[in-house]
């Protein structure tokens, strides 16, 4: 079964797969944390508006897809800081207005066809070698920006007012984030396509944090869980034949419904030793 | 040697004027106590003096004014009124109290912004780790035992420590805690006041605590100053105790709640 390895498009594949993973589990924790969970989703749809706009004036369509959303992104961080308006609206308004804009702007330039579809679901299996360039630096850039400023994320994570108060500058780090989380979903887009994108940056960190420990092990055991998804949804989808982002995020749903099961019953089991040994208590 | 000084600071909110006219000054190793009701604007008297919110008139901390005492801000450690933190939030309390190194290594950086103060204090200057830092802290709130606890399954009193214990990393010059007895029952209440004395009699440090019961207040505090959006009073205990017109002034809502106190006991 092995033998898969030796084909270019699938070491391309994990390669690529391992990359964006990590960088998604490990920027997507500060995402979770900070409540932008859905942010992933509404990049992923502004971007649709650049993909369309690449297609529409032939350019290449990531390219354009990196712009939008990076505008969207640093307008996200402007908007929260100087309006009073609630994360959750402003993604809502974002996730529906890229769809719009790209429909509107793919039937202008009639060409609501195949192409999109890669975008939609994502390509990993064809990924091309000039891809891989752009993914590995993106990937890498990101990875260790985020190992590089993980403190002062975290602190502005858990309290903004003390971060600032402490000398961090944290109206350029909120920036800062924003890039490296437009960068990210943009190259996630490859691997899983534009409506699982999200999938890569939530459900790793959810299965990480629910096993209880630390900001630092959950930090190192997130990136570890979407690997193994990622891996093993190209695995059995080259085998099966199935769709393989689809198949990554099966995995990662797995993945936290067997940690979910597994807290229950080891749960049960606490409780059932305090019944028979003398005080039940509830921490 | 004064530490803070506040002039004519006004603060105005959504066409609301929140404070007017505030003039105080805080000297070195004073334990300062605000005291007003509810609603007086001591958060905001806070904010406006860390630079979290607009303002009109001169902050000076360490002589450094407005925009100037921003590099300044480091030096200082705050403990807000409120601060929650989701119990899946995955960070143990070793983990949140080390984000105090932050304060700790800007301040090692920048030691000279304070030196003409004097306050060499030779925590800072030492090369202690930071490991030990971070452990010093823990031990000096209690909190030793719990370090490996997430911090969000804490109870409101070790909340309240695990925040003292991450300012107190750095051992600021200058505190600055707003109602921190609030939440607490009276056991948590009477630690956090020693633990206070004894920042204040063994490291120096100065303390600025807003608080609207007077009682506790009064035992900790070395000066009073009573705020109701102006600056009503600003002198020595002793003093404070023996002004008519402040008592009057301390707003009716309180001393009716400590006169039903005392009624509720008597019958």
């Amino acid at each position: 079964m092995f033998d898969i390895l030796t084909y270019g498009f699938i070491q391309r594949a994990f390669l690529t797969g391992v990359i964006i993973g990590v960088a998604c589990s490990m920027l997507g924790l500060f995402l979770v944390l900070r409540r932008y969970s859905l942010l992933g989703d509404a990049l992923a749809h502004t971007a649709l508006t650049g993909i369309a706009m690449g297609i529409f004036l032939n350019l290449y369509p990531l390219l354009t897809a990196l712009v939008t959303s990076t505008l969207a992104s640093l307008g996200i961080a402007k908007l929260r800081s100087s309006i009073k308006i609630q994360g959750d609206v402003l993604i809502a308004i974002l996730l529906i207005a890229g769809v719009a804009s790209a429909i509107v702007l793919l039937s202008i330039s009639k060409s609501m066809n195949v192409s999109i579809l890669s975008y939609l679901f994502g390509s990993i299996l064809l990924i091309s070698n000039e891809d891989i360039l752009v993914v590995l630096i993106a990937g890498l850039v990101v990875i260790a920006s985020i190992i590089v400023y993980r403190d002062k994320l975290l602190h502005i994570t858990i309290d903004e007012d003390q971060a600032r108060i402490s000398g961090i500058n944290v109206g350029m780090m909120n920036y800062f984030f924003m890039v490296l989380a437009s960068i990210i979903i943009i190259i996630a887009i490859r691997l899983v396509g534009i409506l699982l994108v999200s999938s890569l940056i939530v459900l790793p960190n959810i299965a990480a944090m629910m096993l209880g420990a630390g900001f630092k092990r959950t930090l190192l055991v997130s990136p570890c869980i979407a690997v193994a998804s990622v891996i093993m949804g190209i695995l059995i989808s080259y085998n099966l034949d199935i769709a393989v982002s689809g198949m990554i995020v099966m995995m990662n749903l797995i993945i936290i419904t067997s940690i979910v099961m597994y807290t229950k019953v080891r749960s049960k089991g606490k409780s059932k030793g305090n019944y028979n040994g003398m005080i039940v208590k509830q921490v | 040697m004064s530490i803070l000084d506040i002039n004519t600071l006004r603060v105005v909110r959504n066409g609301i004027t929140i404070l007017d006219g505030i003039d105080l000054s805080v000297d070195e190793s004073d334990i300062l106590g605000i005291l007003g009701p509810n609603g007086a604007g001591k958060t905001t008297l806070f904010r406006a003096i860390l630079a979290l919110e607009k303002y009109y008139g001169y902050v000076s901390i360490f002589n450094y004014t407005n925009e100037d005492r921003v590099k300044i801000l480091p030096f200082v450690g705050y403990i807000p009124q409120r601060f929650s933190i989701d119990s899946n939030f995955p960070i143990t309390v070793k983990e949140y109290v080390s984000t105090g190194l932050t304060a700790l290594k800007y301040m090692r950086k920048n030691s000279a912004l304070i030196r003409e103060y004097g306050l060499s204090n030779s925590y800072r200057n030492s090369s202690k780790s930071d490991e030990s830092a971070v452990i010093e802290a823990l031990n000096t709130v209690g909190l030793i035992d719990l370090k490996d606890r997430r911090l969000g399954v804490l109870s409101g009193g070790e909340l309240q420590r695990a925040m003292l214990a991450k300012v107190l990393v750095s051992r600021p010059p200058l505190l600055i805690l707003d109602e921190p007895f609030t939440a607490l029952d009276a056991e948590s209440q009477s630690m956090l006041y020693e633990l206070l004395k004894m920042l204040n009699e063994d490291m120096h440090i100065t303390i600025l605590i807003a608080a609207h019961d007077l009682m506790l207040l009064m035992r900790l505090a070395k000066s009073i100053a009573c705020i109701n959006k102006r600056l009503y009073f600003h002198g020595s205990k002793d003093e404070c105790l023996s002004n008519d017109l402040l008592l009057k002034f301390y707003s009716e809502s309180a001393m009716h709640m400590h006169m039903k106190e005392h009624n509720m006991a008597s019958e």
